[in-house]
């Protein structure tokens, strides 16, 4: 998958996401060091915001805090960064994992982490 | 929540003599800010008391006429010399006025011919500065007096939009204020201009100063000097390499210095500043060169903020303050954090650039390559801290602004939507604004554009750096979801209740972080995270020799949905008495308590009832103890330990000592078991619930919580299947029905403490 920055004009019309696709949170799995500027666990809440939490050793990271959602049948993933920056990267989702690759070619796992009441 | 940490005790410098020298961190002193210590007595040693009444004078004299008997002349009764008193030592007042507020500072080495020059920011308005209140930190350029700085003058102002502001040194100009403070010690060389905060350029960025001790007694005893001492730890910069903007401060001080200043005749003008001082610097108690500093502002630092905004769009306005006397806006909300934020609202009816959809969310080139060509041309970043702010439609989904420069020159400038909004996918808690455009929810619009355009000083979302909360630099999300949460922060209406301000930690950042870290055209975004910058008011551990803090658990293996009893206890190794806080209860706000499970991820664990008013500042002898434990279970970030497996629960007590935060750090693991009986599962899944949360944070009698009742009531119910287990072990003394022992969040701080079983 090509890693796509964000336009803002001829940006696609946004597609209602899939109601929990990514709700939950989640562990990252990959251990590249260009995978480190992403946090170490991510939750995505119902509706559209996400918080990024920092491993121990983790400085700031690209996803801290801000809103998320799923674009082009869940193919696209908009995050707002660190910066309240909007920025798609192709997304694939499972069950119990999400891969995504950022504009300079890093490949980045999530796993599903246990759920909990 | 009460104002801790006002109450305030001198310190002696007698009662800590000892300076620790912890390992790779600044030294903690002990100071006597404004007031006379111990040192300063004669001596003869402590003043006399009450003088005596007059002594009697000599008995009359023989009586007349013989008596009978008595022996004539009748002896005088013998008198006895007038008392010798020793000389009453003079009281001086010293009134040397060392206020807040920015200085301008020359320093000139011995046998230097180049000066540095740069600034002094005092600040006894800090939050979290402590009992004695006051952080002092600043800046130091290298000064060449060829060639000129140019670009300065006759900055022209299209129009100011703001609510006024307090600047004691006047609005006007000082375009030569670097090249006054280079040629002349004291005086000014152009009078008719204003002095005001100097900017001195980037690349002459030369060292951070660290204040740990201020001394600026209000009188003295005999022949001590009326004299401002400041000590500072000093961190050399090393400039980055050529095209990059980061470069890097040491991770211990380079050097420590003091500087020993007499208050000296000050600008004959009152527009040319304030107070004066001029002294000697020391390194090592070596002579190194002179100082001179002169009060130019009550403000600490000073920036432009230009506005320009796209025809379509509309810019955000000042909106009415909370009392209804005023109105916040920019230039207020940046004064919290003691700034002076001029606002150019600049070119409105910006055109629309070619091939750009202005009501569709914008790249960060398109941004930028906007704010190129609107800002002032004659924007010069080493003579002002400008920074710029375009307002463009975009839409809703946007995020409603950005700081989008993280191209080339970092920081120059942000973006803020006019006609994003506030969708109700973002948050349920919008309130009023739910759906609604920015442009229509003045209020929220101020918010969001000033969190970038605190973003474009290198400012970091408060969910990532501290905590989520009603404050600029927290998301719009969290701030409205922390209005609408009673216990996640203070209850409110989004964005009716929105607080325009900085919450203490942003605060302190802008006002004390190094210049080249905070100004437009300095360190990328974000690149000073989560260290790499030293900042006055860092709190500084204690080195395990000197203080220690240890941290147990009443069990290292809890069953899942048990309560954990935590206790601290604070240690003094050294051989005398040291500063520390009477009260080490989380309640106390002196100790804070993280929980970090085992995939690292740690949250805070906060008291839920905060009770803070006799908190204090006492002495803690030499090997002598304090101690406070908190039952965790459940706080407003939570429940501590929800899940099976490894934790860590990791207490600080910090505090300041003197003007320097200090502190010590202990942690303790446990393990969580996993249910393995139907019991313990049925019991874990009935008190890991809010309110049976609540019940316990509040030490249980609660009994308004019903559900809580309810469910404890089961618990201990002894007819249920699988009988007891050790959750409701645990829960013994928090049952409803049981007369419960003191709570371990009401107990108070004891010395000595009964140690607890030791944790793994």
């Amino acid at each position: 998958m090509e890693p796509m920055l964000y336009e803002g004009e001829g940006m696609p019309s946004s597609s209602h996401p899939e109601a929990g696709a990514l709700v939950g949170r989640w562990v990252r799995e990959s251990t590249d060091e260009c995978a480190e500027r992403y946090p170490a666990e991510v939750t995505f809440n119902p509706g559209t915001t996400y918080l990024g939490t920092r491993g121990a050793d983790q400085g700031m990271v690209v996803w801290d805090a801000g809103i998320y959602r799923l674009e082009d049948d869940d193919r696209t993933l908009v995050m707002s960064t660190s910066s309240d920056e909007l920025v798609s990267y192709p997304v694939r989702v499972e069950d119990d994992a999400v891969s995504i690759v950022d504009a300079d070619g890093c490949a980045v796992t999530y796993r599903r982490a246990d759920t909990s009441s | 929540m009460c104002d801790c940490g006002t109450e305030h005790r001198a310190v002696p410098d007698e009662m800590n003599p000892v300076v620790f020298e912890p390992s790779g961190v600044p030294l903690a002193r002990p100071i006597a800010t404004d007031a006379y210590d111990d040192a300063d007595l004669p001596a003869g040693g402590p003043l006399p008391g009450p003088m005596p009444g007059p002594m009697p004078g000599p008995l009359p004299g023989p009586l007349p006429g013989p008596v009978p008997g008595l022996p004539d002349p009748i002896p005088e009764l013998p008198t006895f010399p007038p008392p010798q008193l020793p000389p009453y030592p003079q009281i001086k007042l010293c009134r040397l006025d060392f206020r807040d507020g920015c200085y301008e500072v020359t320093i000139r080495r011995n046998r230097s011919l180049w000066p540095q020059v740069g600034t002094l920011r005092v600040d006894r308005q800090a939050p979290d500065a402590g009992p004695d209140g006051v952080i002092v930190s600043g800046d130091l350029y290298h000064q060449r007096l060829w060639p000129w700085p140019v670009g300065t003058l006759g900055t022209v102002v299209t129009e100011v939009k703001g609510t006024g502001d307090a600047d004691d040194a006047g609005d006007a100009p000082s375009p030569l204020t670097s090249v006054a403070v280079a040629a002349a010690s004291r005086g000014v060389l152009f009078p008719w201009w204003r002095r005001r905060i100097p900017i001195f350029p980037r690349n002459r960025y030369h060292s951070y100063l660290q204040g740990t001790r201020l001394s600026a007694p209000f009188f003295t005893i005999g022949t001590r000097p009326c004299q401002v001492t400041l000590d500072f730890d000093q961190f050399d910069y090393t400039h980055p390499a050529a095209g990059s903007f980061k470069g890097s401060f040491p991770s211990s001080p380079s050097r420590s210095v003091r500087w020993v200043l007499n208050r000296v005749p000050g600008p004959a003008l009152p527009w040319l500043g304030g107070p004066s001082f001029e002294g000697r610097f020391y390194e090592g108690g070596v002579d190194q060169g002179s100082v001179h500093l002169t009060w130019v502002s009550s403000f600490l630092r000073r920036a432009v903020l230009e506005i320009d905004t796209l025809e379509g769009a509309v810019a955000p306005d000042p909106v009415p303050n909370a009392a209804g006397t005023g109105n916040e806006y920019f230039d207020t909300i940046f004064a919290g954090a003691r700034w002076q934020l001029s606002v150019e609202v600049d070119q409105v009816d910006v055109p629309v650039p070619a091939g750009v959809t202005p009501d569709q969310c914008w790249s960060s080139a398109n941004l930028h390559s906007l704010m190129a060509s609107v800002r002032k041309a004659s924007t010069n970043l080493d003579t002002e801290w400008r920074t710029h702010l375009v307002v463009v439609p975009a839409r809703l989904g946007c995020a409603r602004g950005v700081m989008y420069d993280q191209i080339d020159v970092p920081r120059e400038g942000s973006a803020s939507f006019s006609d994003d909004g506030y969708p109700d996918s973002d948050s349920s808690n919008f309130g009023a604004a739910e759906n609604q455009m920015q442009r229509d929810v003045p209020r929220a619009f101020l918010r969001s554009a000033t969190h970038e355009v605190t973003h474009a000083f290198n400012q970091i979302h408060q969910e990532s750096e501290t905590q989520s909360d009603n404050s600029i630099m927290s998301t719009t999300p969290t701030v409205a979801n922390v209005l609408a949460g009673p216990f996640t922060g203070d209850p409110g209406v989004f964005p009716d209740q929105i607080n325009l301000a900085f919450n203490a930690t942003v605060r302190n950042h802008l006002a004390h972080m190094p210049d080249p870290v905070i100004r437009p055209g300095g360190w990328p975004f974000a690149s000073w995270f989560p260290s790499g910058a030293p900042q006055a008011a860092d709190h500084h551990l204690f080195d395990a020799s000197e203080v220690t803090l240890e941290v147990t658990a009443d069990t290292d293996r809890a069953a899942l949905g048990a309560p954990v009893v935590v206790t601290w206890t604070l240690t003094n190794h050294t051989g005398t008495d040291l500063m520390v806080p009477n009260d080490l209860r989380l309640e106390a706000l002196y100790a804070t308590m993280s929980v970090a499970d085992e995939s690292g991820t740690e949250r805070p664990f906060r008291p839920f009832v905060i009770t803070c008013e006799r908190t204090s500042l006492a002495p803690l002898g030499p090997g002598e103890q304090l101690s406070a434990e908190h039952r965790v279970f459940w706080s407003s970030d939570g429940f501590a330990l929800e899940r099976p497996g490894r934790h860590v629960v990791t207490v600080a007590v910090t505090w300041s000592a003197g003007g320097v935060p200090v502190g010590a750090v202990g942690s303790a693991e446990l393990w969580v078991d996993a249910p393995v009986t139907d019991g313990e599962n049925r019991d874990a899944a009935l008190v890991l619930n809010e309110q049976v949360g609540k019940w316990v944070a509040l030490g249980g009698q609660a009994d308004h919580l019903t559900d809580a009742v309810d469910r404890l009531t089961e618990l201990g119910s002894a007819d249920k299947d699988g009988g007891a287990s050790r959750v409701s072990d645990a829960f013994g003394d928090l049952m409803p029905s049981a007369r419960p022992k003191k709570s371990a969040s009401r107990k108070a701080a004891s010395k000595k403490a009964a140690p607890k079983k030791k944790s793994r």
